[in-house]
């Protein structure tokens, strides 16, 4: 496999992330997944089933700790593709949140993915090239109403994504922002939004055709893919409704509906 | 003194926030301000000078122990009004700016800010009533190369706004968010914020900060859920959902890459 192109991806012990590891395998690439769980290292002889060249690493990427053990692994070789997926979500009222809660998504979706991209785009730069596939959302566009910080968050991802993209925009590194609409993911339950209109939603896109989207608008140093139908039209409104009316909508989506037996 | 009223103002030293804490002064509430620098006691004594009953605390809200600090100050005090103000900018490319730099940047305008719209929040809630003012951007809209990490604290802090305000629209807490086009204040001067070198820092068009301040705290007073400031913001704001983010972007790096 030598000549492979090196592959990372962040968040690849389910959903979209695994999909996206499938999608670099599929295309030749020997990847390095790495997630928070000890699961990581089952989906890793998974991918490696197939012949492929994968390196398992389990760390918690909301701890400079854990980017330090991510960086570590790639061990300074060169990174052609990174993928940063990791993100978490959390459901509920704001103030019913503990600060706990809302420190987590804080943590993981702002404070470790521009850690992770500030040590990628360092190191792409002394490479002369590389590509970024940033997972940021479509809920980057639209006030979250029961889902406020996560919301918010992935607004802070989309746009920082969209900046640094035209900040590279002279050099041979592109940066790509996969925002995705509401994706059959563990996302829903892991946030605790079992309970919720959104989480419940049997229509959401499969992660498998989301990752292949994102995939490729990577490939083609697209600046961002909205993915699915459904989402193209929310992403198409957003700028012309007000923000406002957005966050009703969303309420309407995410507001817990008291079926949760721990609520 | 049993019916004075308390406003609480993070970033006071200068710029839009010591506006805010002089109109709450004007408008007869005793004041809690905090900075991260010495001036904020220059700042008080002017205040003062109003007439204003001022209590003062410098801590660094970019960290988790001044936050608390910052909090353990207030106590159990009732707090009628609060601006949630302080922020910092960082200018040059992403790649060049520090880590810690970009850290504390995080912490200050998020973080912090966060933290403490959940504290006053469930404070508020419980005293019935209050009034609550958060200082966003409208380069919370604007994709913002050279000062990229900004715009997008910005863009979380506006959409937290929009978000909180729909959660609490039938309580007794008022939220309204304050985006202000680029103004004339500090952010563009302060040598760690890396933008003295910006042509924006030296446009003649920057927006007067009195103004701007009193754009928010009138929006804050009618219980109004934003407010941009100035026509041309107004523009710029209107048009952010039109124009694609690729050219908004390109605007940006017009005004905010170093000379």
């Amino acid at each position: 496999m030598t000549g492979a192109k090196l592959a990372v991806i962040t968040g690849a012990s389910s959903g979209i992330g695994l999909e996206l590891a499938r999608c670099a395998v599929a295309d030749g690439c020997e990847i390095i997944i790495c997630a928070e769980g000890s699961d990581i290292h089952d989906v890793g002889e998974q991918l490696a089933g197939s012949g492929s060249t994968v390196k398992a690493v389990q760390a918690d990427l909301g701890t400079p700790e854990g980017v330090g053990t991510l960086f570590n692994a790639i061990g300074g070789r060169r990174v052609d593709y990174m993928m940063a997926n990791a993100g978490r979500g959390r459901g509920d009222a704001f103030l019913d949140q503990s600060e706990a809660d809302f420190d987590e998504v804080l943590r993981v979706n702002v404070i470790g993915t521009t850690d992770l991209l500030h040590r990628t785009v360092r190191l792409m730069r002394t490479q002369g090239s590389g590509r970024i596939l940033i997972t940021g959302s479509l809920a980057g566009w639209i006030p979250g109403s029961y889902h406020a910080v996560y919301n918010a968050t992935k607004a802070y991802v989309d746009l920082l994504s969209l900046a640094i993209r035209n900040e590279l925009k002279d050099t041979d590194i592109s940066v790509t922002c996969l925002m995705p609409g509401a994706t059959d993911t563990m996302f829903f339950d892991r946030a605790e939004m079992l309970d919720t209109p959104v989480g419940n939603d049997p229509d959401k896109d499969d992660p498998a055709m989301v990752a292949k989207e994102g995939y490729a608008a990577m490939l083609e140093g697209a600046s961002g893919v909205t993915t699915g139908f459904m989402n193209k039209v929310q992403s198409l409104v957003s700028g012309l409704i007000p923000d406002s009316v957005l966050a009703a909508m969303h309420r309407k989506m995410a507001k817990p509906d008291g079926s949760a037996e721990n609520v | 003194m049993s019916d004075r009223k308390l406003a609480v103002v993070t970033g006071a030293s200068s710029g839009i926030g010591y506006e805010l804490a002089r109109f709450a002064v004007e408008d007869h509430y005793d004041l809690l301000i905090c900075a991260d620098e010495p001036e904020i006691e220059h700042a008080a004594e002017k205040l003062r000078r109003l007439g204003g009953t001022v209590q003062t605390i410098q801590v660094d809200l970019a960290t988790r122990e001044g936050t608390d600090a910052f909090w353990a100050a207030i106590g159990d005090q009732h707090i009628d009004m609060f601006c949630a103000n302080a922020g910092r900018a960082l200018g040059t490319a992403f790649h060049e700016q520090e880590w810690e730099s970009i850290r504390r940047l995080i912490m200050l305008n998020m973080v912090q800010t966060t933290t403490l719209l959940h504290r006053v929040g469930l404070r508020m809630q419980a005293q019935g009533r209050g009034r609550i003012l958060v200082t966003g951007s409208i380069g919370g809209f604007v994709a913002g190369p050279y000062d990229a990490v900004y715009n997008a604290t910005k863009a979380f802090l506006d959409s937290l706004c929009y978000a909180l305000q729909d959660e609490w629209k039938d309580g007794p807490v008022t939220l309204t968010c304050l985006m202000p086009g680029p103004t004339d204040t500090p952010i563009f001067t302060r040598p760690e914020n890396l933008l003295a070198d910006s042509p924006i820092a030296k446009s003649d068009n920057l927006g007067d900060v009195t103004q701007t301040a009193r754009a928010g705290y009138d929006a804050m007073m009618a219980g109004k859920k934003g407010v941009v400031p100035g026509v041309m913001n107004k523009l710029i704001a209107m048009f952010a959902g039109v124009v694609p983010q690729s050219i908004l972007a390109e605007m940006h790096r017009r005004g905010a890459k170093p000379e």
